[in-house]
């Protein structure tokens, strides 16, 4: 290993960096930076000089329009991540606080007040418990005697709709019962204090907000590829995190490929959180895979041969989440992970955890991030750490005593004034003393062997920081490929660089920006709107991962990037070098543009390919047509869009798709394989993604006015059956469903216990907490105890009671169930679970022995009982009234026509009406069963 | 004019983002913020801005750069050029900024640019900005040098040299003496042509005055302008050697020796190895003392313990007292080992062999066996511990030996 001749020259300073930052949207170009005598060249005639930056480097080109998919979507539907205007202010407030400058204000109160109604129970639980009673929503008058104990609240909720309402209208004032009631209850009636609850909630937006402008959880990304075995094989390993809360792990094979496929099916391990970080590094033939979620760190072994299962190895628990893990390329079983807290620990698999540092401060000025980092060096005993200020390369036999400084963010490597370290990486496999340090501006090689001087920087231009890098060593005399990748905007570039041995490091051919996960967008046949939204959302999900595969096709060479999405998607790219032939003008240098012909109108020109071998023509004529119509989408442009609109904050797809919004000039078609699969990619997203729950609720019939809650209170000890049949009439109407037959309710035991439990007494809550206020809560369960005592053998004696009633009865339920059940098991059902009904129940209610046991469908008994005149009437329904309920639930009786009727269910156009019962004829020729058992006999061989 | 009030307005408003301390910040500064994160309220007023045209016309340039679409890149920056007539920024990086490095990398991409055209546009580029007409002019040489236009590439720094405007910033002062520096290479470059024309010529016997005399002049040149920078912090192995052999030639090595140890030892300067690669070969061509050799490579040795010069470091350490060998050295012929890439076991055997011989040779038994032992056990555990692919046992972990 050797070390450069000469080094290209360039100022070295200390100190703090001097150079103001600020935005530079070119810096990257047109510098050669510094140039060097080329070789030797005493003896050449004229002396050659080459530059550090702008030499001719490898042409690798895009081999596809697109990324393509590479897996099918992941399983999950995917929630939409937090988006600006969830937690920003939008209010009148809005005005001033730009006149003030402020910049952002997060809505603070909104997201208190969602607190409020989301968790009444965390927020109000004990209060509102004892409370309850002294608060009345009604709208009826309070009575006297009540008054006493007793206030009015349904003014003070008018108060706070109108609230709600008034929000922006200038001349809003606080109303006077609004600011009285808040003023007396701020102190007491939260559970949680109030100030309390609202600094953790504002501290809570504040992290929400700092992860929004940049979460540096996903450092490294959580992607990896394991190259096959032997260099000519074409059967590697892709690493990746799925599932709906990405905590499965998968080891897939893959076959490379011109578009690479997956092959068989993927070894699964469910992880304890969400992953992270996925790092592999081979060390004697055998991968070892790291996997880092926020308190769990693993590591997996992967023997080389094809097929072979992943072993998981070991995993440990760490206090503070880990921001690190990295896997030595030396010594099997070697890791080192870091942690928020400031730790650095080297994890050997035999030997345990070795924290070698624990400093909760930066190591070269004050940063407040917690984030840290660790990579291997050159030497295997020798660890990198970083956080954002720097990096220290230490000895791990002496980690105190033993350490020098290898990257400053300061003067020494020429840095801005606010630039941090964003990632680390060991660039061992292209040079053993090389690492790439990137920072939200610029993209740094360093040498070991020169510390604190970079051998290589360049201001890389990318709109996010970049938090996945991914190196592709070249061979001797050829150029090492470094993949840089965003998280947030997607984007991805490629960089190459050579030297570092004989020569001085050099960054060669311009740097090449590949294709994002959201550009495929434009490639994918027309959707529906909201599909389309769904899929922009779905697809300009930030990244999670990079990876990339070296496959050599005799001369030719392809580079497959993949790229993972949070929501778990994985895409796949393919870039072609050709070894022999020279570097073909691109294909941007031979559209033939002219001037002043706007690009717009040369997209719909060319058609794609002919796609005889697709079965569905149709289809791809739309797509031609939906690349069109997009294209034009695309120059309408969203900028103009969101700001002519709706002054909102613009959506976070919209977003990412911004830095692809330029004018396309040739009109670049995915090939018809990649077409196949977007298809294919697409209907197994919808299959993935079933329609989410309407939001907008149908229509809902009111009742508010049918009846006034008193009247459908139940007079004195309403039927259990009574009740039930209110309680599904009342969640029919609420869900605006139909009631299709009385199902009886399912067999519930404890119904018995409740229904006889006395209507007269306070509710058991109540009592029991009255009880424990008072502190004679021991006597009260005592009490309690033994009044259930009681309770339960009155219940026994009515049970039994009843039962001797039903066997008296049982021709008629026996001809009922008959068709369903022999004698004995009827019995049996009848025995093992009593009706629930009360013994005040009316005696007109049919069909009481047979409903729980099997649950025999379509009985309409509390149909009809609900609405019998009697029932009615006896219920204080005024009678005209009564007409427009039976007119009302005659509707829904009637029911959808059932084609098949469920085995057992009666005959229904057979039965004769019940001469009891006035009702319609629906509900009529329902209900009978019960009191016309001979007509069942029929069934019996249905 | 209200454009130039919108701009001052944006670039308040931009502000905050630089402020550092407010809650709201994020861990790390980002230089491309989406301003709407900032400023929740975007309204109509700046719907057909011009600097949001600009803009938006920057973003397609780069996005047609990035994908190696000069040509597309180039008429988009046609464009954009339009945005000089409004230039009242007071952006860190302005669009005449902005021009020329996009302009300058198109040119060098551009299937049908020209030297000539390069140049015209360069030109032109230098009479838009005084800020960065030193920065211009520098990389216009280092264009022209790489493309082996060598005269016109000095031509160019001359011209730079002599160019003033008002007082310099400290920027301008650093490429300044850049640009200095560079025209004292090639001074040299030209000195040393002459010489060896002149060498040549003076085998023959034919001496000619002139182009001695014109040699001399370009030895003044090039000294004068090399000693400047070489004071200064820095990496600046091109001009120490260019320096260090005009010095030399002319005989003046304690000049030489001077400026050699000051830029390998200051420690203000970065700890270059080739600083002491190039001290160690003027001391080793002057017949230095071993004793100052080894010194000279002992620094190597803990930064780049796999240098080619770490063999005759270890010869020399072989050849003076063990007690030092034990210390320092890596006594076995690393290259040829891991050329053939013998097996680590003969690598140890033949190291423990080497041992055994030494401490025979030497004769200072009592403490060369223990100190065998540990020796071997601090090698043959890196190795086993280790098996790097590189040969970097030793480098910065200097208490190793002891250790173990």
């Amino acid at each position: 290993m050797e070390f450069p001749a000469a080094l290209f020259p360039s100022y070295f300073g200390a100190g703090p960096p001097r150079e103001e930052g600020g935005p530079a949207p070119a810096a990257g170009w047109g510098e050669h930076g510094q140039v060097l005598e080329a070789g030797t060249g005493r003896r050449q005639a004229e002396t050659a000089f080459v530059p550090r930056r702008g030499g001719t480097g490898e042409s690798w080109e895009p081999a596809d329009a697109a990324a393509v998919p590479f897996l099918p979507p992941n399983a999950s539907c995917w929630v939409p991540l937090l988006a600006p205007q969830d937690i920003l202010y939008r209010g009148v407030l809005r005005r001033k606080l730009r006149a003030g400058k402020s910049g952002a204000a997060l809505d603070f109160t909104k997201q208190l007040g969602h607190f409020f109604v989301d968790h009444p129970e965390d927020a109000f639980g004990s209060l509102g418990q004892l409370l309850h009673k002294n608060f009345y929503l009604g709208n009826s008058k309070l009575r006297r005697q009540a008054r006493d104990s007793t206030i009015r609240m349904t003014a003070l909720m008018e108060e706070i709709d109108r609230l709600e309402a008034r929000r922006g209208c200038p001349r809003q004032h606080l109303a006077s019962r609004l600011r009285w009631f808040s003023h007396l209850c701020r102190d007491w009636l939260f559970e949680v204090p109030l100030g309390l609850l609202a600094d953790c909630v504002h501290e809570e937006l504040l992290l929400q907000w700092a992860g929004l402008l940049f979460d540096d959880s996903p450092t490294a990304g959580a992607l990896a590829w394991l190259p096959p075995e032997d260099v000519g094989a074409c059967t590697g390993r892709l690493v990746y995190p799925g599932g709906q809360a990405m905590n499965h792990l998968y080891f897939q094979d893959v076959v490379l490929e011109e578009l690479p496929r997956a092959r068989g099916s993927p070894a699964q391990f469910e992880l304890n959180g969400r992953i992270r970080q996925v790092a592999a590094a081979r060390v004697d033939g055998e991968d070892f895979v790291g996997v880092r979620s926020d308190y769990y760190c693993g590591v997996w072994r992967v023997p080389g041969r094809t097929g072979a299962a992943p072993t998981p190895l070991q995993v440990i628990r760490t206090g503070v989440p880990a921001s690190c893990l990295t896997v030595s390329p030396h010594l099997p079983g070697e890791l080192a992970v870091c942690t928020q807290s400031g730790a650095v620990y080297l994890w050997s698999i035999e030997t345990g955890l070795q924290r070698l540092r624990h400093d909760p401060q930066t190591m070269f000025f004050r940063d407040h991030s917690p984030w840290r980092w660790s990579d291997f060096t050159a030497h295997p005993r020798v660890l990198s750490c970083a956080d954002r200020t720097g990096l220290q390369c230490l000895d791990t036999r002496a980690p105190e005593r033993c350490h020098f400084d290898l990257f400053k963010v300061g003067e020494e490597a020429g840095c801005q004034q606010g630039e941090r370290v964003v990632l680390p990486l060991y660039l061992g496999r292209a040079h053993p003393s090389q690492h790439l340090v990137t920072t939200q501006f610029s993209v740094y090689v360093l040498d070991e062997r020169l510390p604190l001087v970079p051998v290589l920087k360049w201001a890389h231009m990318m709109k996010a920081p970049p938090l996945f890098a991914h190196l592709t060593p070249g061979g001797p005399g050829r150029s090492h490929k470094v993949l840089l990748g965003a998280s947030r905007t997607q984007e991805l570039m490629l960089l190459q660089y050579r030297g570092g041995s004989r020569s001085a490091c050099q960054l060669v051919g311009p740097p090449q920006k590949l294709h994002s996960i959201a550009g495929c967008l434009q490639h994918l046949p027309a959707q529906l709107p909201h599909r389309h939204r769904l899929l922009q959302q779905r697809l300009g999900a930030p990244a999670a991962g990079l990876a990339a595969a070296l496959w050599e096709d005799g001369p030719r060479e392809s580079l497959l990037v993949f790229q993972l999405s949070e929501a778990g998607d994985v895409f796949c790219q393919r870039l072609t070098h050709e070894a022999v032939q020279p570097p073909a003008p691109t294909s941007g240098d031979e559209a033939p543009a002219a001037p002043g012909s706007s690009p717009l109108f040369e997209a719909p020109a060319s058609s794609p390919p002919g796609l005889g071998s697709e079965e569905e023509e149709e289809e791809e004529e739309e797509e031609e047509q939906t690349f069109y119509l997009s294209n034009l989408e695309v120059i309408i442009n969203e900028e103009e869009e969101e700001d002519a609109g709706t002054p909102a904050v613009p959506e976070e797809a919209e977003l990412t798709q911004e830095p692809c919004a330029s004018p396309q000039p040739s009109l670049a078609v995915p090939s018809p394989a990649a077409a196949l699969r977007y298809r294919r990619w697409l209907k197994a997203l919808y299959k993935v993604c079933r329609e989410p729950p309407r939001q907008a609720w149908p229509p809902t019939l009111s009742q508010k006015r049918l009846f006034t809650r008193k009247e459908l209170e139940a007079p004195a000890g309403p039927s259990t059956l009574h009740w039930q049949a209110r309680q599904r009439l009342r969640q029919a109407m609420r869900e605006g469903g139909r009631i299709q037959r009385w199902d009886p309710p399912g067999p519930q035991p404890p119904a018995l216990l409740q229904t006889l439990e006395p209507a007269w007494g306070p509710d058991p809550l109540s009592a029991r907490l009255t009880a424990a206020w008072s502190g004679d809560w021991w006597q009260w369960w005592e009490e309690r105890s033994s009044f259930n005592m009681a309770q339960k053998q009155r219940a026994l004696r009515e049970r039994r009671r009843r039962q001797k009633r039903a066997r008296g009865r049982r021709s008629l339920s026996a001809s009922f169930t008959s068709s369903l059940t022999y004698q004995s098991e009827l019995s049996e059902v009848s025995d093992a679970a009593p009706p629930p009904v009360s013994p005040s129940r009316p005696p007109v209610l049919p069909g009481e022995g047979s409903p729980p046991g099997g649950s025999p469908p379509a009985s309409p008994a509390p149909d009809e009982a609900l609405l019998s005149s009697q029932s009615l009437r006896c219920r204080g329904i005024p009678k005209e009234r009564r007409k427009t309920l039976r007119d009302y639930l005659a509707v829904w009786a009637e029911g959808p026509p059932e084609p098949t009727e469920p085995p057992g269910s009666p005959a229904s156009q057979l039965c004769i009406p019940s001469s009891q019962s006035q009702l319609s004829s629906a509900s009529q020729s329902q209900l009978s069963s019960a009191s016309q058992p001979r007509r069942k006999r029929p069934r019996m061989g249905f | 004019m209200d454009s130039f009030l919108e701009e001052e307005e944006e670039a308040v408003a931009k502000s905050p983002a630089a402020q550092a301390g407010s809650a709201l910040l994020p861990a790390l500064h980002l230089p491309f913020l989406p301003p709407h994160l900032y400023r929740p309220a975007s309204s109509h007023e700046h719907k057909l801005n011009f600097k949001k045209s600009k803009e938006v016309c920057l973003t397609y340039i780069q996005d047609a750069m990035l994908q190696k679409q000069w040509k597309r890149a180039a008429e988009f920056l046609t464009f954009y050029i339009e945005s000089l007539e409004k230039d009242f920024s007071t952006e860190y990086m302005g669009p005449s900024e902005m021009i020329w490095r996009i302009g300058t990398e198109i040119l060098c991409h551009h299937s049908h640019s020209s030297m000539k055209e390069f140049n015209s546009f360069i030109e032109q580029m230098k009479t838009l900005g005084v800020k960065r007409y030193l920065k211009v002019c520098l990389e216009h040489a280092f264009h022209l040098l790489c493309n082996g236009l060598i005269d016109e590439a000095y031509q160019n720094l001359s011209l730079a040299e002599s160019w003033r405007f008002g007082e310099q910033t400290a920027i301008q002062d650093k490429e300044m003496k850049l640009i200095q520096a560079y025209r004292g290479l090639l001074d040299y470059y030209s000195w040393s042509k002459q010489k060896t024309i002149l060498l040549e010529h003076g085998q023959d016997g034919f001496e000619d005055l002139s182009v001695e005399q014109e040699m001399h002049s370009c030895f003044r040149k090039a000294a004068v302008n090399l000693r400047e920078i070489i004071k200064i912090p820095g990496v600046w192995d091109l001009f120490v050697k260019c320096y260090v052999d005009l010095l030399e030639f002319y005989g003046d090595h304690n000049e030489a020796r001077q400026v050699l140890n000051e830029y390998a030892y200051n420690s203000k300067f970065p700890a270059n190895p080739n600083a002491h690669v190039y001290l160690y070969r003027f001391l080793k061509r002057h017949g230095e003392s071993k004793k100052s050799l080894i010194s000279a490579l002992k620094i190597l040795h803990d930064i780049v313990p796999s240098h080619e010069l770490m063999i005759d470091f270890n010869t020399m350490l072989q050849k003076s007292r063990f007690e030092v060998f034990q210390r320092h050295c890596v006594p076995i012929p690393w290259e040829e080992h891991i050329e053939q890439q013998c097996p680590l076991e003969a690598l140890i055997r033949e190291l423990w062999k080497q041992q055994l011989f030494k401490q025979g040779s030497v004769g200072e038994k009592k403490k060369t066996s223990s100190g065998a032992r540990s020796y071997f056990c601090s090698l043959g555990l890196c190795w086993l511990e280790g098996k790097c692919e590189s040969m970097e046992l030793f480098g910065k972990t200097g208490e190793t030996n002891c250790n173990l």
